[in-house]
């Protein structure tokens, strides 16, 4: 076999395998993460310790502030909040904000199999869209390089709660169609 | 997706100190890598989420040792590799072939099946085994020998060389099927 073609082989191989699709984690792994982050760390084997960047968290809040904003501003008055669903208030933690979110994705996933009302399916994508970008947005926070703040992490995840929840309502007419 | 991550040396340090939000953010960097080439290998999602979750679990546990901040990505990548070694060992043996056993194939035909219309990346890591897969992938694309390919999994060199042979192999069936698609739908035609 002649090594040269052998090495053509390789690298041609190289070039497929490394162009080929890619696959990503569900977001349900975010929430099984924290789970063990918070019982490792109940175990005692991570210590905390917190140092907080004036200049830095004065950037992200901007950051959060804006998000909440544009995103927060599409919605002014849509919900009609059920009793039955989960609460989103802002003492929640984060892993709890991550586990409430992924709970009603897997609900939304279950209404979306039975799903056949062509009448809200445009609202629908529009807000699976801002959904897919605060996801972007959370993303971005975490690998930015900050330190700690944790209340800009909370406040992007509870804007996405209130997304989810809001989506769901749009599947099971729970919501009062008043997008500005 | 590449393992070439930018964590910087300050979130990794403060992860080492224990800070869960630094965690977080190692965890959020390296998730899509360790999740896709665990998928890629193993070919199943379950499989591949317990791969990722092993592997932060091992990153939580271990990153106080890590002596030198920018052996994170080449760290984490190991530690994925051996995780998914660990996984493919618990399904079946690596060395059941026998040293005896000849191994050849012709580069060229490899080529010019890769090179050809019948070629579907996709469809070919389906048929080939895990075994197969890793092989191919830790020789072709991460560049290993298969002295080296030997020591990473446990297996004698030959061993290696069979099983990457039998994947090249793997290619002439994918013409085949492809063929006998082929004259199938041709015959339906007329």
């Amino acid at each position: 076999m002649s090594e040269h073609t052998e090495q053509q082989l390789r690298s041609t191989l190289k070039s497929e395998l490394s162009s080929s699709n890619i696959y990503q984690p569900s977001s349900e792994q975010d929430a099984i993460f924290q789970e063990n982050l918070a019982r490792l760390s109940n175990n005692g084997s991570t210590k905390t310790s917190r140092v907080k960047h004036p200049w830095y968290i004065a950037v992200m809040l901007l950051i959060v502030i804006g998000f909440a904003a544009i995103i927060g501003q599409n919605y002014i008055g849509t919900s009609q909040v059920s009793n039955s669903d989960i609460s989103s208030n802002n003492e929640m933690s984060i892993p709890e904000l991550i586990a409430a979110s992924n709970h009603l994705e897997i609900e939304i996933a279950n209404i979306e199999s039975n799903h056949n009302n062509p009448l809200h399916h445009i609202e629908i994508l529009k807000v699976r869209e801002d959904i897919v970008e605060l996801d972007k947005a959370i993303n971005q926070l975490y690998q930015s390089g900050l330190t700690s703040p944790n209340d800009d992490i909370q406040a992007l995840w509870h804007k996405r709660l209130e997304l989810a929840r809001y989506l769901k309502g749009l599947y099971t007419n729970q919501y009062v169609m008043a997008r500005i | 997706m590449s393992f070439h991550q930018n964590c910087s040396k300050k979130v990794i340090k403060r992860a080492q100190s224990g800070d869960k939000f630094a965690l977080t953010q190692i965890y959020h960097c390296y998730k899509q890598p360790i999740f896709n080439l665990a998928f890629q290998m193993l070919r199943d999602e379950h499989r591949a989420n317990d791969v990722l979750q092993t592997v932060m679990l091992k990153m939580i546990d271990s990153i106080v040792s890590l002596s030198d901040s920018n052996k994170l990505n080449g760290w984490m990548k190991r530690v994925c590799y051996n995780s998914i070694i660990d996984i493919i060992r618990a399904n079946q043996r690596f060395d059941t072939v026998s040293d005896d056993v000849v191994f050849d194939y012709s580069a060229k035909e490899s080529l010019s099946i890769i090179n050809s219309d019948h070629w579907d990346l996709e469809y070919y890591l389906d048929v080939l085994d895990e075994r197969e897969r890793l092989v191919v992938w830790l020789y072709a694309v991460e560049g290993y020998s298969h002295k080296e390919l030997s020591k990473k999994i446990g297996i004698t060199e030959q061993n290696s060389r069979v099983i990457y042979s039998r994947a090249m192999r793997s290619l002439k069936q994918l013409v085949r099927e492809q063929e006998v698609t082929n004259s199938r739908a041709g015959a339906r035609n007329e």
